[in-house]
């Protein structure tokens, strides 16, 4: 190898502290390295100008630059040397500023130590460094959407509008989703269908949208860029391309009559119908459950478009991108016993009442009591049915349900103003624009309000009394009112549980599919390729699910707009010679990356280069092509060649947060003792024990991990993963005699760099009082 | 946070902590509109540390430990622990009315015999609270002739008492 | 079938007729009853260190290998409960320290749901059926507290289930799972008999004949105590209330001694005498046949 080494003076922002003449002069003596030299600013032109030349001039094969953060510059050097005609990944940086000058100004003596410790570790990386190619990969530019609700039509309008074609998947005869069937909407009570509708007919009569309603997903192959989806789309026993949705003449002479399920049990509907008078496709659907098979609708159909032997087909097509927006299913109120819903006809959800408002709804719009048909007078609403109660584990807020409530009294209150009303809640929540002002609204309106959850609905003589307290007031009542609503939750659609099986979905133990990070990646999958959309992830209002929708298709089309994806080439790579089959790594892979025939395959179009699968292997057949085992035991024996502080770290920062929490600790000048040599990793799941034991057995008193705080990892959980290897470790440590406090694992932000400061600290008393390792050593077989 | 809160949370549950005050234990509760104090205001005194009130409210010995609000509490609190985590701390304080000196009455027999019998049980407790006597001697009248309660002379024991005396005094410290 | 038999301390006192009843049934069915040895005190309701409760339940548990049967609503809610924080081995671990025999676990039954199940299995266990009966299904509060027991602990359908069986007709009953306040009648005679007395009034209202219950206290409430509280609030209830276990008696038929039923406070004979009239009317209809 012939390997360069340049040490930055960074003006006095490391010459201040360090003295890197005597680094470079240091650097000069390691092996494989052909030219070391200092330089003022090494990323200005001078210096990327020098690191050219040499390159040329000493034929050099590697390069390590000796300066910031490779958070920082890495990307600058990468290039500098690529310009040269290097590979760009021939390069390794020593961290000398963020994580040696500016954190050890009062001890600049053992900062150049540690500075030479560094560079001597980035240049036993860089002599093992291989040249990589990212290949570039072309990839199919067509979408598919699974879910007609108004995120996903919103998803596939924006997609086809921008040039792609979209593939619209919806399990039901009608795209819209619970969006249609509701009354007017909050916080404008405007008209849901009337904003809806021309949504939908707009999906129909884009030459973009290929629409597959009544359809289901059975395989979805491939990964990013060549998706393959298969599916059927079942029978209607109607042909589509004759109906003319006239509805009239074949529904008019069905004699079944069956409960309505998109009037949610209040009406009937007939065996051969239309799901709602909006339905997109306008085409009729026989229920096959309630078909009698009479053939009077046959007789009835004036095109003749009634086929009673159609057979489901089958679709199969290509996507490189799918956006999930398989949306909710409400809580069944029926769970919460004391409710009486089911038992109680007065006592209904609050979709049944959006029904009862709904001018196309079953009595018209008239809020009737189910029992008796006549018009309620007093309504009380119950809120928080289903959730935020653990007794049936939802602990979370359904988010839309106060304002829902809201609305529907309004709707009622405007319609009879003399109506009792009243809404039982625990805490109101309008956090929304307009949606304050709204439950303003709902009190001037005369709507009355009191906090305390009703503890039980009963029926007494034809009537329905509510217990509670009224927590306000610390009374004890019982209220009776005509008709009981219940504000029921939402839940995650188990419906899409097979779409989200097939695709390897994370789930959130409230059941909704997990998004790739909480805050900054709110519509991606952990799977590369596949987007979330609306209430899939989550309960949401209409506007965030139609926002969300539209973000998802951005993002898609980012994605595939070039029609081909460079790739990176830091990923995973199999020894199928040793591989043995045993799928551990395809159960712990969060990419879904790696699948296995007889020995295990990564697909590196998904591969993210986290490394908890080379760590997990339980033969060492997995490797990375960066970060590479060979790479970090080199660096863990060169950080351990000379050990001139006692007690003496070696540590593992996962590059996403505590690596970056170490180099804020330096931006903000937190000190913090030397005692440390610092190895960054992709994530902590990369570490493998075999590297700590390495530390550990060339005399390192003390082994740190630091990973992203729990249930941030930016690989879903590789802190977990880490975490169980530690203890596992921990217990073996013990068993050969080296004290398993020696292991430490610890968790910090990208925002804490003085919690990483704080533990080094408590680290190295700890370490003091545990004492050298040298005795352990010679006591066990370490 | 007191140590009286401390102390309530250890022995009902760190759970406490998360109560909203829905007011779904009091709702339920048979004996709440006799209360003082709501079992939902008993939490509250817990969570403020509010120990004169707690101990002294009379809530605490109208509780028939029904589980009706245990069953239906929406943050998976044990309000009824609560209470005996209440009660717990009175006796310990030394407090002392004629609640607590029935507690204590059925505790120790159960610890000194293994069992209860309902005739000591009552005849300690009408001699310890003497205003309970009518209303004990008339159910006596009652049950006595029916051959429901037999006059005993001395009370039984169960043979494993120590067995029982260390559950109680092993188990109770912790 | 063989079961453990966990009578617990009422059983010997003002439970008396429940016990008779219990064993008189068992026997009359098939199960065969062992009882546990040596058995202690639950604590009922009054144990308020709940290491100390588990404890107790614990020590009753770990004393056979056979599934345990309670009729007592407040023992079998006191050992179920034992056994779900028992669950947690730290609190198994400490109550072991203490245990002469090591728990390792237990199954709980309450006595309804033994005679149900051999019920459901029988062709012809019922031989004089309660038709004409009307009767008030009274849960009380502990039957199915803590949630996970034999029934909803907020619609549970047991007690009415087992009526049908039975030939009896159940009423509907808003007050069937109030807590009869038995735990406090000591100590808050008040607020006990308060409870108590709404429970019998929504009895009464509900057209019943009689009311029947599965744990002594609630009949020491609602029965022994009845007269008193007429007396105090004013009002005549005269409602005979019988054990789960003497109404499955008589269906089984019986005879009053073995169901111990003259040891009840309010007079069970108007219901016999239902019953007599019912069946009468049933064998003349037999006899023009």
């Amino acid at each position: 190898m012939r390997i360069g080494v340049y040490v930055c003076h960074c003006g006095l922002n490391i010459a201040g502290v360090l003295d890197p003449q005597d680094l470079s002069e240091f650097a000069g003596t390691l092996p494989d390295v052909e030219v070391a030299r200092d330089i003022q600013f090494t990323c200005s032109d001078t210096g990327q100008e020098t690191i050219k030349e040499d390159i040329v001039e000493h034929k050099l094969d590697g390069v390590v630059v000796a300066a910031c953060s490779p958070r920082l510059h890495e990307p600058t050097f990468r290039k500098v040397i690529a310009d040269a005609g290097m590979n760009p990944f021939l390069l390794e940086m020593a961290n000398i500023r963020e994580q040696c000058s500016w954190v050890h100004m009062e001890e600049p003596a053992r900062a150049q130590e540690k500075a030479k410790d560094l560079i001597r570790m980035a240049v036993a990386k860089a002599a093992l460094l291989n040249p990589l190619v990212g290949e570039v990969m072309p990839v199919s530019q067509d979408v598919l959407v699974i879910g007609g609700g108004v995120a996903g039509i919103q998803a596939a309008l924006d997609l086809a509008d921008s040039g792609l074609r979209v593939y619209l998947v919806e399990r039901k005869p009608t795209i819209g989703g619970y969006m249609a069937l509701l009354t007017d909407v909050f916080p404008t009570n405007d008209c849901s269908i009337c904003v809806l509708a021309p949504k939908m007919t707009d999906v129909y009569n884009h030459p973009l949208i290929t629409l597959i309603s009544y359809a289901e997903i059975l395989n979805i192959e491939g990964s990013v860029g060549r998706f393959t989806v298969s599916g059927i789309k079942k029978a209607r026993f109607v042909d589509e391309s004759l109906c003319k949705g006239c509805i009239n003449d074949c529904a008019a002479v069905c004699p079944v009559e069956v409960p309505d399920e998109y009037q949610f049990g209040l009406g009937k509907r007939k065996a051969i119908y239309m799901p709602i008078p909006q339905s997109v496709p306008l085409v009729v659907c026989i229920d096959p459950q309630a078909c009698v098979g009479c053939g009077l609708c046959a007789e009835a159909c004036p095109v003749d478009a009634v086929k009673y032997d159609q057979e489901p087909e089958e679709f199969k097509f290509d996507v490189g991108a799918i956006i999930v927006a398989t949306g909710w299913k409400p809580f069944d109120p029926a769970r919460k016993e004391e409710f009486g819903y089911g038992r109680y006809k007065d006592v209904i959800t609050g979709l049944q009442m959006e029904r009862l408002l709904n001018a196309a709804g079953p009595t018209r719009g008239e809020v009737v009591r189910p029992s008796t048909g006549e018009i309620a007078r007093s309504i009380a609403f119950i809120q928080c049915v289903g959730s935020r109660d653990h007794t049936v584990g939802n602990v979370y807020c359904s988010r839309v349900c106060c304002m829902y409530a809201l609305k529907n009294a309004q709707l009622v209150k405007e319609k009879d103003p003399d109506a009792d009303i009243t809404i039982h809640y625990i805490d109101m929540r309008a956090g929304g624009e307009g949606y304050e002002e709204f439950y303003e609204r709902a009190q001037r309106l005369g709507i009355n309000f009191v906090r305390g959850r009703v503890s039980e609905v009963q029926e007494v003589d034809g009537g329905l009394v509510l217990t509670y307290e009224d927590t306000l007031l610390g009374r004890f009542r019982n209220s009776r009112y005509d008709l009981v609503c219940l504000s029921t939750g939402l839940e995650a659609n188990s419906d899409a549980d097979v779409v989200g099986n097939i695709l390897g979905l994370a789930k959130r133990p409230d059941g909704f599919f997990e998004i790739a990070h909480p805050k900054m990646r709110p519509v991606e999958a952990h799977i590369d390729g596949v987007f979330i959309a609306g209430c899939a992830s989550g309960p949401k209002e209409i506007q965030v699910s139609i926002a969300q929708g539209g973000a998802a298709a951005a993002k898609a089309l980012r994605l595939l707009s070039r029609g081909e994806l460079a790739l990176d080439p830091v990923t995973a790579m199999v020894d199928t010679d040793k591989c043995i089959g045993c799928k551990l790594c395809v159960e712990i892979c969060p990419s879904k990356a790696i699948s296995v025939e007889r020995t295990a395959m990564v697909d590196e179009a998904s591969c993210k280069g986290c490394g908890t699968c080379a760590a997990a292997c339980p033969v060492d057949a997995i490797d990375m092509r960066l970060f590479s085992d060979e790479q970090i035991l080199a660096q863990v024996r060169a950080a351990t060649a000379t050990k001139r502080e006692y007690p003496f770290i070696v540590g593992f920062l996962c590059n996403w947060c505590s690596y970056a929490g170490a180099d804020l600790a330096g931006t903000s000048r937190i000190q913090y003792p030397p005692n440390m040599r610092v190895i960054r990793v992709m994530c902590v799941g990369r570490v493998d024990p075999s590297f700590v034991i390495e530390a550990l057995r060339n005399g390192a008193d003390g082994v740190l991990i630091s990973g992203c705080r729990l249930g941030e990892c930016h690989y879903d959980k590789g802190n977990y993963q880490a975490y169980q290897r530690v203890q596992v470790l921990r217990g073996v440590l013990e068993a050969v005699g080296v004290n398993p406090k020696r292991v430490k694992i610890i968790w910090c932000a990208a925002s804490e760099g003085e919690i990483l400061a704080k533990e080094m600290r408590t680290f190295v008393d700890e370490l003091k009082e545990i004492g050298s390792i040298g005795d352990e050593l010679k006591g066990g077989s370490a | 946070m007191n140590e009286f809160t401390k102390e309530v949370l250890r022995l009902a549950g760190d759970e406490v902590k998360t109560c909203i005050q829905c007011g779904t234990c009091s709702a339920s509760c048979p004996t709440a509109h006799l209360m003082d104090n709501s079992i939902r205001k008993l939490v509250k005194f817990v969570l403020e540390g509010m120990k004169d009130e707690a101990l002294n409210s009379r809530s605490i010995w109208l509780c028939t430990s029904c589980l009706a609000c245990t069953v239906r509490c929406p943050r998976g609190i044990r309000p009824m622990a609560v209470v005996s985590a209440l009660k717990q701390i009175y006796e310990a304080e030394g407090m002392r009315n004629r609640d607590s000196i029935h507690e204590e009455i059925f505790n120790r027999h159960i610890k000194e015999r293994g069992r209860v019998s309902e005739f000591f049980l009552s005849a300690e407790y009408m001699l310890r609270n003497p205003q309970s006597a009518a209303q004990i001697i008339s159910f006596g009248a009652e049950l006595i002739p029916r051959g429901k309660i037999d006059i005993e002379i001395r009370p039984d024991s169960i043979e494993g008492r120590d067995e029982v005396k260390r559950i109680f005094e092993e188990l109770g410290g912790a | 079938m063989k079961l453990a038999y966990y009578p617990g301390c009422v059983a010997r006192a003002t439970g008396k007729e429940y016990e008779i009843s219990t064993r008189s049934v068992c026997s009359a069915l098939g199960i065969e009853l062992e009882e546990i040895d040596d058995w202690n005190c639950c604590g009922a309701t009054h144990v308020s260190n709940e290491l100390v409760a588990v404890g107790l339940a614990a020590r009753n548990l770990a004393r056979t290998e056979l599934p345990v049967m309670t009729g007592c609503s407040i023992c079998y809610s006191k050992l179920r409960s034992a056994v779900l924080r028992l669950e947690d081995n730290g609190v198994k671990r400490k109550v072991n320290s203490v245990l002469e025999r090591e728990y390792t676990g237990a199954e709980v039954k309450h006595l309804i749901e033994v005679i149900m199940e051999v019920l459901e299995g029988a062709d012809d266990g019922v031989i004089a059926s309660l038709e004409g009966l009307k009767v008030a299904p009274y849960y009380g509060c502990l039957l199915t507290r803590p949630c996970g027991g034999i029934d909803s602990p907020e619609n549970p359908a047991v007690l009415e289930k087992l009526l049908r069986t039975l030939g009896a007709e159940p009423v509907d009953f808003r007050l069937k799972m109030k807590c009869c306040g038995g735990p406090i009648f000591m100590t808050e005679e008040a607020a006990a008999s308060d409870t108590a007395f709404k429970i019998l009034e929504c009895a009464k209202e509900s057209g019943a004949d009689a009311i029947m219950v599965v744990c002594p206290l609630c009949h020491l409430m609602l029965d022994a105590n009845q007269h008193a509280m007429e007396k105090k609030f004013g009002a005549e209830i005269d409602l005979p209330v019988l054990y789960v276990t003497q109404l499955t008696g008589l269906a089984l038929g019986l005879g009053v001694e073995e169901l111990g039923m003259g040891m009840n406070s309010v007079s069970p004979a108007p219901v016999l005498e239902k019953l007599e009239a019912a069946r009468g009317a049933e064998e003349e209809e037999g006899e023009v046949c």
